[in-house]
């Protein structure tokens, strides 16, 4: 049992819980878009990020790795804290404004118009699709590709993965809609782009 | 000279030599065995997916402080195993007709989405699930999930999963498909086209041992509604040592360990006006058994109990008591709580002490209130459905209160455990095998003898 302070309230989480696991269990709310329960946590989008407190300093940590200790101290919507999730949503809503998940977390934290030119990728690289691929089909056919402004997510030499059994995992977790079932077997962002001319790259 | 039971007078009436148990706890689980081994064919109904019902939901059971999964299961293993018994679990009666010696029953085979035939129980598909949802067998505590597919506990028999159409990604999505494809014996075996069914079959007797259901917390308005504030069956979960605690006592609201807890006893029971006027026999016991469990777990914790008489009627129950006041020094309090509020991060409990005449004012962490006992829920249907008299609170009245106790109003239709009325697990198996008596008296008679 690891005792903790959320927002000035104590909680007693279970041994190796993250913060987040924490927060959630007792009702905190922390906004998450690549966390999923069942899933090995990533840390990609931080938006989970949370002020903790140590030894007089404060620090930003992603609840979603950062495991529960005993008399933690951490700030769930500090200024410090609402700042960075308003910039990531607003980078987040300019690279897919279509998404209606981006687009209701923007909503709730107070983000209207991102400042940046609209584009149009729906894919965030939460990696979550990945890990579905890994973790439950066990067929790892999806990767990351490419690094920086040109990563994104794909099978093998951009070809429709022959070994897919078609669980429907990707979809269902994709935030965005990225990823959608189409007869039976997942459609990837990689292939809509290179439909439209583009073959594969953002 | 003409009388009713000379032969002249006796119809033949055929008797079909198999019995209908109604409800999968462990009333119904030992009349099961009873008549099974007798030599004749049970058919057990349980509306949930696993047999077993309340009794193995607690942490440890009074006064032994025997583990109930552990005393419980073996029997649940036997039912499973018997050649005599088939169970139908996720099923519920749809309607009767006939008589005694030849009733038709309905059974609605609810929809699993999964071939229990060919289904081997490995439960890759609950670990593949993407979808977590709040247990109902853990009351629906913050400190776990269930999948979408899922066996209710891990010792369920049978212990094959279904699927919960309600929350399942499949179903409200319509893109999910992990359970079934990654099911390692392949398509087919998990089956989203799979519809409820409903089978006839011909039984001679039916036994009613459909259970209980705590009165909802709800029911008193006096106590606020408070996540800390929790009923006998919510604290027996996180006393459990294979619940979702691991038996840490945690209160629900922060999982914090309580240092003090307030029992409260008779909360709807002995309560005309606002709940029943009855009394529900088992919870002086309980309460005190938990505040037991609670000291062992936290040594240096105060356990209060509110009460208004003790009522300790079995083996070794007033000993059980006696040691809760004297080694665990649970403080007990004789009078009502009239008002539960929060306070800050703790909880008020204001109330009397009726044997030193103050009011008492206690700031604790957790209060769990003795809620009274019910006839489990849907009960009233089911009992319209059989055509069964029930008193003015579902429980069935029996055809003699001393002398008929498991007899109802329909000859061949009988009841055991607390669906007749709030009794212990004790008395519950006893009538268990009570009511397998008269069923065997049924089915035993030769052609004519009805």
């Amino acid at each position: 049992m690891i005792s903790l302070t959320i927002d000035g309230r104590r909680v007693q989480a279970k041994d190796g819980a993250t913060i987040l696991e924490a927060a959630q269990m007792f009702g905190i709310d922390i906004p998450t878009l690549c966390y999923h329960p069942v899933l090995t946590s990533y840390g990609a989008c931080r938006l989970c990020s949370v002020e903790i407190l140590q030894r007089g300093r404060s620090r930003m940590v992603v609840s979603c790795l950062y495991p529960a200790e005993e008399g933690l101290e951490i700030k769930t919507s500090s200024p410090r804290v609402q700042r960075l999730r308003r910039g990531i949503i607003e980078l987040l809503l300019a690279r897919c404004p279509r998404s209606e998940r981006i687009r209701e977390m923007a909503r709730t934290l107070g983000v209207a118009e991102p400042r940046f030119g609209l584009e149009n990728d729906e894919c965030i690289l939460c990696g979550l699709c990945i890990r579905v691929c890994h973790e439950i089909s066990e067929k790892d056919l999806l990767s990351f590709v490419g690094r920086g402004f040109e990563k994104e997510v794909a099978a093998p030499f951009y070809e429709p993965p022959e070994e897919c059994i078609a669980c429907g995992g990707c979809a269902y977790v994709c935030p965005t809609g990225a990823i959608r079932m189409v007869d039976g077997k997942p459609e990837f962002l990689w292939q809509r782009k290179s439909q439209i001319g583009e073959p594969g790259s953002g | 000279m003409d009388n009713l039971r000379s032969p002249e007078n006796r119809v033949a009436v055929p008797v079909t030599r198999r019995a209908l148990v109604i409800g999968g706890g462990i009333t119904g689980i030992q009349a099961s065995l009873d008549i099974a081994d007798a030599g004749y064919e049970v058919l057990l109904v349980e509306k949930t997916p696993s047999i077993g019902g309340h009794m193995l939901q607690y942490s440890e059971v009074f006064p032994t402080l025997d583990c109930p999964q552990c005393i419980g299961t073996p029997k649940m293993v036997e039912v499973g195993q018997h050649p005599n018994i088939k169970i139908m679990a996720y099923s519920e009666v749809d309607s009767v007709s006939g008589e005694v010696g030849k009733f038709t029953v309905t059974i609605r085979k609810k929809a699993k989405y999964v071939d229990w035939d060919r289904c081997n129980g490995c439960g890759v598909c609950q670990q593949k699930c993407l979808t977590t949802v709040p247990a109902e067998y853990n009351c629906g505590l913050p400190f776990n999930k269930r999948k979408a597919i899922y066996t209710p506990f891990a010792q369920a028999v049978p212990n094959k999963p279904v699927i919960d159409r309600d929350h399942c990604g499949h179903f409200t999505t319509g893109i999910c498909q992990v359970c079934s494809k990654t099911c390692p014996l392949g398509d087919g075996v998990i089956d989203y086209s799979q519809e409820d069914t409903l089978v006839e079959e011909n039984v001679g007797a039916i036994v009613v041992a459909a259970g209980f259901d705590l009165m909802a917390k709800g029911a008193i308005s006096e106590f606020v509604e408070d996540p800390d504030i929790i009923d006998g069956l919510e604290f027996e979960r996180i006393l459990c040592p294979s619940g979702p605690t691991a038996g840490a006592v945690m209160r629900p609201s922060d999982g914090i360990e309580p240092r003090e807890v307030v029992f409260i006893s008779c909360v709807g029971s002995r309560d005309p006006e606002l709940g029943v006027p009855y009394c529900s026999r088992v919870c002086c016991m309980y309460l005190a058994k938990q505040a037991l469990l609670y000291k062992h777990a936290v040594h240096d914790g105060q356990a209060y109990i509110f009460y208004m008489d003790q009522r300790t009627t079995g083996k070794g129950y007033e000993e059980f008591v006696r040691r809760a006041v004297e080694e665990y020094d649970v403080m007990y309090l004789r009078g009502r709580a009239s008002k539960i509020f929060r306070d800050g991060d703790r909880l008020r409990v204001q109330g009397a002490d009726t044997l030193s005449g103050k009011r008492v004012d206690i700031s604790c962490d957790l209060v769990v209130l003795g809620m009274a006992m019910m006839p489990s829920a849907g009960f009233k249907e089911l009992a319209r459905k059989l055509g069964i008299a029930t008193d003015e609170y579902g429980f069935i009245t029996e055809l003699h209160s001393k002398f008929r106790p498991m007899e109802t109003s329909i000859p061949g239709i009988y009841v055991a455990g607390t669906a007749q009325g709030p009794r212990d697990i004790p008395d519950s198996v006893a009538m268990g095998s009570g009511v397998a008596s008269k069923v065997l008296r049924v089915l035993s008679l030769e052609e004519g003898g009805l």
